[in-house]
């Protein structure tokens, strides 16, 4: 995002301050200038340009030996339902005049003051979402992700596929909608991003052979505006790279669950598009498979594609790319920042989707010999081939069907978020440091996709210990400069302050690393497993940080074998505030 | 040990690699003298040289007749009478909460993200060896135990836990009583054993109202 008009910024800050809007209003001007608005975390990832970057400055290197945990709350959502024993927690909050509005995983919304040095409780809303409904077709956990500020409501989405509008007030639902179908396997993890008037939702579901799709809903009139599939229909550009003759688009994955950014200075959403389906069996579906495992940029209005950039053709790995594009702007480029599932960091242009630059970001990559420089493609791409093999030894086919593949098909880096810290430059990556083994199993077209069954064409499983990193990249080069190594996975995400990193391991070490040297600095134990990305507010003038603690997610479930000692984490539901004494 | 129960079968593969080894290296004897085991590992008579994915059931071999070769506190279990017709609800109840996450609510099981529970829609298994598999589960694959002592001496098996490579017996998430593993092998056997498609019929007797889970059995497809 542009951050050349800060003067401009400012000044409308400070008229905004002198004469502020009606309180609770949370209006268009306010979310455009979120970043200015340092107390408060206005958007999922605090700003349009997904930077989850804070420019309080109280917590920093000297203050940090006095930073403890200033309360806890509570919260529920940790029962099961489907095939999940268990709830968690992935949520960032949102903060706005000293509250804070946090989720659980069945969607629960919970306003909490946090004035006067503690958390009170002040409603709760219960969407009752359908359990058994949700929960049989939810691939990867019992999530939600959070919430959005829309003038005096909150909009949230449920697991169970609706979108929900609550008075800020009062905490009662004002209006509901379906816009998911989970009879279809389609079900909804991610916060909705508020754009104009209109709420954006994204859809999981690509293990039970949906057709992805990013929708808009006009929040004045709660109608859809537009929904764009992310694989297209027979006859629109880029049906011709699905070649198969049993339809496989139709169930051709493409999921968005991920929350995307926005770019206001040409109205461009930029979202995620996750892998195609089924997972491992690419010979089902010969062809590029668009826009599977793409960055997209749509126009808002509309929701038309503008542009795309795709990372993975014909993907055989579940190397998806739902995850946040970062908006920045470095080396006199206006670039869109992914890390991808695949295990490579890629900036392009935002106004065009032209390749710009790729880095690898993990310790171990298999599966490809490098990006070529010129297209953005892996090298081992080839456009002649419908069924792409990479390197041969290592991809997961119909013929090499049991396979070691690295980064493992949980990435690289999975939906935890990363962040940017506009002063240095640099962008930080929450890594999942893996290698894992892929099973691949034959997909017979008119009998093996069932609705509301895994649709996946194999399986992972994991014989080997996975790590994790925080890896840190200079955006405008593409430069690695630097790498803190973790025990575990990454699976939270990460915040940027002016001083520090902090990111959250799925054993409950909460960490403190500095900025420029990703020297660890401080940590604390939570006692329960971290799955969700810390957040900043400010009240009472007084800077604090949150973090929702109680592991979600897949990885207990499919990935655990890799992390042994996580299996005596215990499911749990808490918000922990961190402050200065 | 907590986790281990909601894996299903997703660690099969790899398990029966290593089951295969530690099969063959430890218990060659005690496997010709227990075909029932080699039944278990659904792939014919011994151990299987190779990972054979499918989510489709691999054939199973005929049982062995009723209560062979189960050792005395198995034995015990499956000499509980039959649960009377309709009398039911406490085994669906226990199948919910122990069994559903991995074999899903119709038993099917089936391909997963990460390995395949059987099916018991269409497991050849009769009542004794159903139970046996609920309290022992099957070392080296995803069905974890579900009596408290089925591993501690010389049980299930002929096993015991502390002579096995850690890992090759799940410990279930909850334990049950042996009148609780009956009720439940009662209850797979009247009412999912042998049929076909999952029905709405079914659906409903397993949900009751209350949830929209059963509504792809009510529009035709
Ligand atoms: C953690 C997942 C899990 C749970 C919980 C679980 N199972 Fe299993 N079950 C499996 C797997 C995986 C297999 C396949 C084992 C193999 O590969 O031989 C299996 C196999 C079976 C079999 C053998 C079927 C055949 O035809 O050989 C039966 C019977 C069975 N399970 C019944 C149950 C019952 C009843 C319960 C609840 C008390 C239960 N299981 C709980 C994962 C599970």
């Amino acid at each position: 995002m542009k951050r050349t008009p800060f003067l401009l910024t400012a000044a409308l800050g400070a008229l905004l301050a002198a004469a502020p809007a009606r309180a609770g209003d949370v209006t268009e001007q306010r979310l455009l200038n979120a970043d200015q608005e340092a107390g408060n975390w206005l958007l999922h990832h605090k700003d349009y340009a997904a930077h989850r970057y804070t420019t309080l400055d109280q917590i920093n290197p000297a203050t940090l030996p006095r930073l403890h945990v200033a309360w806890t709350l509570a919260l529920g959502g940790v029962e099961g339902g489907g095939i999940w024993s268990h709830g968690g927690l992935e949520g960032t909050p949102l903060a706005e005049d000293g509250f804070l509005y946090v989720t659980d995983g069945w969607g629960r919304l919970y306003k909490i003051d946090a004035h006067g040095g503690q958390g009170v409780l002040v409603w709760m809303m219960d969407p009752k979402t359908d359990h058994d409904w949700a929960g049989a077709v939810a691939c990867c956990g019992v999530d939600n992700r959070g919430a959005a500020f829309w003038h005096n409501l909150v909009i949230t989405h449920t697991l169970d596929g609706r979108l929900i509008a609550t008075d800020k007030e009062s905490g009662k639902i004002v209006w509901q909608r379906q816009v998911a179908n989970p009879d279809k396997g389609e079900v909804v993890t991610g916060a909705p991003l508020i754009v104009h008037d209109m709420a954006i939702s994204g859809v999981a579901g690509a293990e039970y052979g949906i057709r992805g799709w990013i929708a808009a809903t006009d929040l004045n009139t709660h109608q859809e505006v537009w929904r764009t599939y992310t694989i297209p229909a027979k006859g629109e550009p880029g049906a011709e790279t699905w070649k198969d003759d049993h339809d496989a688009a139709q169930n051709g994955g493409g999921s968005t669950w991920v929350t995307g950014s926005y770019d206001p200075a040409t109205d461009t959403i930029v979202w995620g598009v996750g892998n195609p389906g089924p997972d491992w069996d690419n010979a089902y579906r010969p062809g590029d498979n668009l826009y599977t495992d793409s960055s997209l940029g749509l126009d808002a209005k509309t929701g038309k594609i503008k542009w795309f950039f795709q990372h993975t053709p014909n993907d055989p790995f579940d190397y998806d790319s739902v995850a946040e594009n970062v908006l920045v702007d470095a080396g006199g480029r206006h670039l869109a920042l992914e890390a991808d599932r695949n295990g490579i960091a890629y900036a392009i242009d935002r106004t065009n989707g032209q390749f710009v630059w790729a880095t690898p970001f993990v310790k171990k990559l298999t599966w490809t010999k490098g990006v070529d420089p010129r297209t953005g493609k892996p090298v081992d791409y080839d456009p002649q081939r419908d069924v792409q093999v990479y390197v041969a030894s290592v991809t997961p086919s119909r013929e090499n069907k049991v396979t070691m593949i690295c980064p493992g098909n949980m990435g690289g880096k999975n939906w935890p978020p990363t962040a940017y810290n506009p002063d240095l430059g640099t962008w930080y990556i929450p890594v999942i440091e893996s290698c894992n083994r892929i099973t691949v199993q034959e997909t017979i077209p008119g009998k093996s996709y069932k609705p509301r069954e895994f649709f996946t064409g194999g399986g992972p499983s994991d014989p080997e210990r996975i790590t994790g990193s925080l890896t840190a990249i200079d955006a405008a080069t593409g430069r690695i400069t630097g790498k803190a190594e973790t025990r575990y996975p990454l699976l939270g995400g990460v915040l940027a302050t002016p001083s520090l990193v902090l990111t959250g391991e799925p054993d409950g070490t909460f960490h403190a690393f500095d900025a420029k040297t990703l020297q660890p600095l401080w940590q604390f134990p939570t006692g329960a497993g971290i799955s969700a990305p810390p957040m900043a507010f400010m009240v009472d003038g007084k800077e604090y940080i949150a973090l929702l603690v109680g592991l979600g997610g897949a990885w207990d479930k499919w990935f655990i074998d890799a992390t042994p000692e996580l299996k005596r984490i215990q499911p749990s539901s808490m918000l922990y505030v961190f402050g200065i004494d | 040990m907590r986790f281990r129960n909601f894996w299903c079968g997703r660690r099969r593969l790899a398990a029966r690699l290593i089951s295969a080894f530690f099969w063959a290296s430890f218990l060659l004897p005690l496997l010709l003298a227990a075909p029932l085991l080699a039944a278990g590992s659904g792939e014919g008579p011994g151990p299987s040289p190779a990972p054979q994915p499918s989510s489709q059931p691999a054939p199973q071999p005929a049982s062995p007749p009723a209560g062979a070769d189960l050792p005395p506190a198995i034995a015990a279990i499956a000499a509980i009478p039959d649960a009377a017709p309709g009398d039911l609800a406490q085994g669906q109840r226990l199948y919910r909460a122990n069994c559903a996450g991995c074999h899903k609510w119709h038993g099917g099981g089936g391909g997963g993200y990460g390995g395949a529970a059987l099916s018991l829609r269409a497991t050849a298994l009769e009542r004794p060896q159903i139970i046996e598999t609920i309290a022992c589960g099957r070392p080296g694959t995803g069905m974890p135990y579900h009596l408290r002592d089925a591993y501690a001496g010389a049980g299930c098996y002929g096993l015991a836990e502390k002579d096995l490579p850690a890992g090759m017996v799940l410990e279930a998430n909850n334990f049950l009583r042996p009148a609780e593993i009956a009720a439940i092998a009662d209850y797979v056997i009247a009412t999912i054993k042998g049929r076909g498609e999952p029905t709405l019929a079914e659906c409903r007797a397993f949900f009751g109202e209350g949830s929209r889970v059963c509504d792809i059995y009510e529009k035709p497809q």
